[in-house]
């Protein structure tokens, strides 16, 4: 089955008769992405699927903005991660872990009870070092290591340079090396 | 094991059974509920702009109506007045503009205000019956 073309849902949704049905094959062709770039940042399912409907709300009020500096794709993620960071900031302070040590504890007891997450130790000990991560620094990594993305388009996401972000990024893989090699 | 090249790249995350159409249907439902809700909030505000625009007519021909205004009015038509074209009405059958011409005096009733509402009002009743069905 050939897949659904940006341009063809953005024609559907431009028009009043079609919009839903521009819509619907949007929320067909990206939603599994737009999950797992969520879970990716805040990692428990039901977070995921909470943000995740608000982030396709958003998507169905806004995409008539939406302006083509950035692909469509692109410009999807940019949501993803931004509600998803603002998702994190607000239980962070929910949570009122103050020192690393207690929010490293927390995150280990997150992961290791979580029965959404695939029985493979090694997997389990990578997600447990992606968390780890300070959270702006979770989103490049994850966008960069899972999803391959260019870093001109992070650029969209994050705005800064390119040589900045690679830095992040490489900055990230070492810690999670690091986290990795103690495990 | 030290490095992340080591790792096999793959998705560690499950998801409950038929999650992904669960979620698309809870979105689109959603969705339709908002278009709802704005076809409700678009022909409530266009019912009480054109209800606002009928009281605004009917205050003005009231007002010409008035006896105090009558007489006031015919005055003005006889003297020739430059007021753009208002219909007149007199005593008599006939008004007349301010450009002399002679047009038929309106018979006016209270009654025809309450008409004018219920007509409006079943206009868009009739509409937002449709949308029920629609939806």
């Amino acid at each position: 089955m050939e897949p659904i073309k940006d341009q063809d849902i953005l024609d559907l949704f431009g028009q009043e008769k079609t919009k839903e049905q521009g819509f619907n094959l949007l929320v067909k062709k990206y939603k599994q992405e737009i999950y797992y770039s969520i879970r990716h940042l805040v990692f428990s399912h039901e977070d995921a699927n909470d943000i995740s409907q608000n982030v396709l709300i958003k998507i169905w009020k806004h995409l008539d903005q939406f302006r083509g500096d950035a692909g469509l794709k692109t410009w999807i993620k940019k949501i993803c991660v931004n509600e998803s960071l603002t998702f994190l900031e607000r239980k962070k302070k929910m949570l009122n872990i103050i020192d690393e040590e207690g929010y490293n504890d927390y995150i280990t007891k997150t992961v290791a009870e979580d029965r959404f997450l695939s029985s493979d130790k090694i997997q389990q000990l990578l997600e447990q070092a992606i968390q780890l991560l300070p959270e702006k620094q979770r989103a490049v990594f994850t966008l960069r290591y899972y999803d391959e993305m260019p870093y001109e388009e992070m650029t969209k996401i994050f705005g800064g340079s390119e040589g900045g972000l690679k830095a992040s990024y490489h900055f990230a893989v070492q810690k999670v090396e690091e986290f990795l090699s103690k495990h | 094991m030290k490095s992340l090249d080591e790792i096999k790249k793959e998705n560690p995350f499950l998801v409950p059974d038929g999650y992904f159409d669960q979620l698309e249907s809870e979105v689109m439902s959603k969705v339709r509920m908002e278009q709802k809700k704005n076809h409700r909030r678009r022909i409530y505000t266009i019912s009480v702009a054109a209800a606002a625009v009928v009281a605004l007519l009917v205050a003005i021909n009231v007002w010409i109506f008035l006896p105090e205004n009558n007489s006031q009015n015919t005055e003005l038509a006889e003297e020739g007045s430059n007021n753009s074209n208002i219909l007149l009405a007199s005593g008599g059958d006939y008004g007349v503009l301010s450009n002399g011409e002679a047009l038929p005096a309106v018979d006016f009733e209270a009654s025809d205000l309450d008409n004018v509402d219920y007509q409006i009002l079943d206009y868009y009743s009739d509409e937002m019956s449709q949308l029920d069905l629609l939806y």
